[in-house]
């Protein structure tokens, strides 16, 4: 096995470890925050959880579409170059 | 291994890392921090990897844009090469001529010199090494920085950031060197080879052509002065000049005198300029026959009509204006049977006389007005004695500081421009390339959120 399909093993692995870890996240952030502990610190903290599990999946859905972008704008940038001015 | 591949794997492992620990179910907000600062590494990593291909002709672009290449910056290297090499091989060569005259102020700077200029070459060496590192390897180099600046938690990315933008910088700046120490550059018009003549032989002959043997040249440097030289001929009347004895500017005057069997001449032609010196030169003894160990010293106002040689019996025909005498002179080893002057013999009255630790015979005789005849029958065939004399090699003390000082001169302007202007250009394109590698990867943070 080489060093590329370890990593992309890795990749792969790991995306499928975040995207529990999201499930878990979100629903302790909401256990936190519907729990009956009148604290609001801690119905800060069960939010934070929420939001952050939100944005990790937006960023986890998005991830695809950003490197396909990238390479998208760079191929678009990436014109041959304008001829050599001339110099005296 | 395609490196570009792994990068790109590695940058999308990186980014799920920063995703990982974005959820992660624990409320620590630098934690979360971390994990968005990990995202946006991965995708500036998908950027770098993305415009590879741009960033690997940005440096031959901006190159040619400003009217500088790489074949330019060998050439001038391999210029610069041989002119320090030409240096070094002239400064040897001079260096050489005082091995027999043991002069240590001389040596002395004309060491320093060439101690300069083997720094300088060594510098180049570096020069070259490092140029030719970053032209052959600038691809991989730059391979080799995006990898590094693609590994997770930012192991290598200050490394890396550093080596793409060393390899785009030096890049483009080594080509750049020739101008940065084009106008601090004094320029050097001496030229080398032709500061001292080269050796040249003198052949010294009598009035009639014949050589004449161990001949003692006096040179002059102003007339009537002391002797700056005492050069001795050869057997056969030839004086090496030069030949790593002799130490002769160019473009100067020498007066010349001959010395021989205890009498001075002045030569054909007495007085030479150095930058008119070939191979050979020949000068002329006028008023003087050699034959046998034998000479005859003529008076100004006679000519010589013919020499007829027969080995050991010689026969001269001479013409004079008035009664004159000419004067005989032989070695001590040369015995004649009879002079014979105008079919009368003669009984020469020889009177013994020493000249530099040789014993000389000298006889004068008269000759009538007009035509004479002279016959001299010898006993055998004679060799020439070698007088002893002290040689006094010709150095010319007076042009050379002034030659010596231009190549010490010449030796610290090399010094300076291979060595020093190229290592504050060297670290100057370091310090760009940190400048570079800063706005890449490690000094500036984009925050997103």
């Amino acid at each position: 096995m080489g060093v590329v399909e370890f990593i992309q093993q890795l990749t792969t692995q790991l995306m499928t470890i975040a995207w529990l870890l999201f499930l878990v996240t979100w629903i302790v952030g909401w256990a936190i925050r519907g729990s009956p502990i009148p604290i609001h610190r801690v119905k800060r903290a069960g939010q934070g959880l929420i939001e952050d599990a939100v944005l990790a999946a937006f960023w986890m859905a998005m991830g695809s579409t950003i490197f396909a972008l990238i390479s998208y704008i760079v191929s678009n940038v990436y014109q041959p170059m304008p001829p050599t001015p001339i110099t005296p | 291994m395609d490196f570009l591949l792994l990068a790109s794997n590695l940058a999308l492992l990186t980014y799920i890392i920063g995703i990982l620990i974005l959820a992660l179910p624990i409320p620590y907000k630098n934690l979360k921090k971390w994990g968005m600062l990990l995202i946006i590494d991965s995708i500036s990593t998908a950027v770098l990897i993305s415009i590879y291909g741009i960033l690997l002709h940005l440096g031959d672009y901006i190159l040619s844009l400003i009217g500088y290449s790489w074949s330019n910056f060998i050439n001038w290297l391999i210029a610069r090469t041989a002119v320090l090499l030409t240096l070094f091989g002239a400064l040897t060569y001079i260096s050489s001529f005082f091995k027999s005259v043991y002069t240590l102020i001389i040596s002395s700077p004309i060491n320093l010199a060439l101690t300069y200029i083997s720094l300088a070459l060594s510098a180049l060496k570096i020069i070259y090494f490092l140029a030719l590192t970053i032209y052959s390897l600038k691809d991989k180099l730059m391979l080799l920085g995006i990898l590094l600046y693609s590994l997770p938690f930012r192991i290598g990315k200050g490394v890396g950031a550093f080596l793409i933008a060393s390899s785009m910088v030096m890049y483009v700046g080594f080509p750049l060197l020739p101008a940065f120490t084009t106008y601090l550059t004094p320029s050097i018009n001496q030229s080398l080879g032709s500061s001292f003549i080269n050796s040249t032989n003198i052949v010294v002959i009598d009035e009639v052509g014949n050589r004449i043997p161990y001949p003692t040249l006096l040179i002059y440097t102003k007339e009537g002065d002391e002797p700056r030289g005492v050069i001795l001929g050869n057997r056969y009347g030839i004086v090496s000049l030069g030949y790593g004895k002799d130490l002769i500017p160019t473009n100067m005057t020498l007066f010349l005198k001959i010395e021989f069997m205890g009498y001075l001449f002045t030569p054909k032609p007495y007085r030479i300029n150095t930058s008119e010196l070939r191979n050979s030169l020949t000068l002329k003894v006028p008023f003087l026959l050699y034959t046998n160990g034998l000479s005859i010293i003529l008076n100004s106002d006679t000519m010589v009509r013919g020499v007829t040689n027969y080995g050991d019996i010689v026969i001269i025909n001479l013409h004079t204006q008035s009664a004159t005498q000419v004067k005989l002179v032989k070695f001590s080893n040369v015995n004649i049977e009879y002079v014979n002057v105008n079919d009368v013999n003669i009984a020469c009255n020889w009177s013994e006389f020493t000249w530099r630790g040789i014993k000389l015979y000298e006889c004068s005789l008269q000759l009538k007005r007009l035509s004479n005849t002279l016959i001299i029958v010898f006993k055998g065939i004679y060799e020439p004695l070698k007088p002893n004399v002290s040689e006094k090699r010709l150095i010319a003390l007076s042009d050379l500081t002034s030659i010596l000082y231009s190549y010490i001169v010449m030796g610290v302007t090399y010094l300076y421009t291979l060595v020093f202007l190229p290592s504050v250009y060297i670290a100057f394109l370091t310090s760009m390339s940190v400048a570079l590698s800063k706005v890449l990867g490690g000094g500036i943070r984009i925050k997103l959120i």
